[in-house]
């Protein structure tokens, strides 16, 4: 008895030992053909080509190679291009910016800070006229004064100076004393106030007129009013063509 | 014989679904290292059979850990950008060279006082 029962689970062992040798003798079986097909595939693909095609795989790689490397060269240049152009941009704004300022300074926006000179003109019986102080201001013009005020008003293009029952500056009557304030190289307006002969000289021959002429390092001008322009309009080249919308 | 029978088999269901398992390139090194633990374990097998000492619970789970084992270093090779696959492939090697001499010698005992050379110990 005891020996059929060692007997019989030897047989049981052996087939569990023989199924299990077979099923990984199965699965090495399909692994082997699976693998070599694997392997196979690669090798025909690359061997059943002939020299011309695989010449011709190696042409077309290498165009493609020359092709992409030119791609490169040419976002290379577009890159450049476009910095140059960021560079350009930033100039034309940097310029725009400089045209702007210096709009702002002689249409009077905004008001301006600067060193100068105060002409304050004494005048207790009102003999200068708005000619007189139209002369002054073309002579300081003359000198190269950036920015003007006359009795802390500013005086710009488009602002007149009139005489009617007294002097009118931009609608407003200002009476003596006048204090001219401007902005601009101190040691020329000095000068050219200096002129022997010149309008200064010639005010301060009237009664009782006298001109004093003061160097401040920091002269602060207030702002004009903004100027309409109701009929001009500014012309660029591309608004050539929007005329005929607007007429 | 049977186990020779398994080859035959697997061998057609290897060509049979050569069309339809279409494993990827990339794959191949897992597929052969598959094949080595297969080798590794089927030698294994035999080996504990002559020495008498087979299990078929140590059989599966060898041949199971050793799978798992084999695809996780290939696997962080690949990952790494090392070949530890080749590591993989030198141990089971290794091992099947080894349970090869251990068969051969139960099979053809060596006469008395020579000594054989063990290349590395492998026994599970």
């Amino acid at each position: 008895m005891g020996t059929t029962k060692v007997s019989g689970l030897k047989a049981l062992q052996r087939r569990r030992l023989h199924l299990s040798i077979t099923f990984i003798a199965v699965v090495i079986g399909f692994l082997l053909v699976t693998q070599l097909t694997m392997v196979t595939d690669i090798r025909v693909q690359l061997s059943d080509s002939t020299p011309e095609e695989l010449a011709l795989v190696i042409s077309d790689l290498s165009r493609e190679r020359d092709q992409l490397s030119q791609e490169i060269l040419e976002i290379e240049g577009r890159l450049g291009e476009a910095r140059s152009q960021e560079q350009n941009i930033r100039t034309v704004m940097d310029s725009a910016e400089e045209a702007q300022s210096a709009l702002k300074i002689t249409t009077g926006q905004g008001r301006v800070e600067g060193p100068g000179v105060s002409i304050v003109l004494i005048d207790p019986l009102e003999q200068v006229t708005a000619y007189d102080l139209l002369l002054l201001v073309r002579e300081l013009m003359i000198s190269g004064v950036e920015a003007l005020a006359i009795n802390d008003k500013r005086f710009v293009a488009g602002v007149e100076l009139r005489q009617i029952d007294g002097i009118w500056l931009a609608n407003t009557p200002i009476s003596p004393p006048y204090r001219v304030e401007v902005i601009g190289e101190p040691g020329t307006i000095e000068q050219a106030l200096s002129i022997r002969g010149g309008i200064t000289d010639s005010l301060a021959r009237l009664d009782e007129v006298s001109i004093t002429v003061n160097e401040v390092p920091l002269l602060e001008l207030p702002a004009a009013g903004l100027a309409k322009w109701r009929y001009s309009q500014i012309l660029t080249n591309n608004d050539e063509g929007s005329e005929e919308d607007a007429g | 014989m049977l186990p020779v029978l398994g080859l035959i088999i697997g061998v057609l269901i290897g060509l049979l679904l050569r069309d339809v398992i279409v494993i990827p390139a990339e794959y191949s090194r897992y597929l052969s290292i598959g094949l080595l633990v297969a080798l590794d374990s089927a030698l294994g097998g035999i080996r504990s059979s002559l020495l008498k000492t087979f299990s078929d619970r140590a059989f599966v789970i060898g041949l199971l850990a050793n799978l798992a084992m084999a695809s996780l270093i290939v696997f962080l090779g690949d990952r790494l950008g090392v070949d530890l696959f080749l590591a993989a492939v030198v141990v089971f090697g290794v091992r099947i060279f080894n349970n090869l001499s251990r068969i051969r010698r139960n099979l053809f005992p060596l006469s008395q006082g020579a000594k054989d050379v063990d290349l590395v110990d492998g026994n599970d």
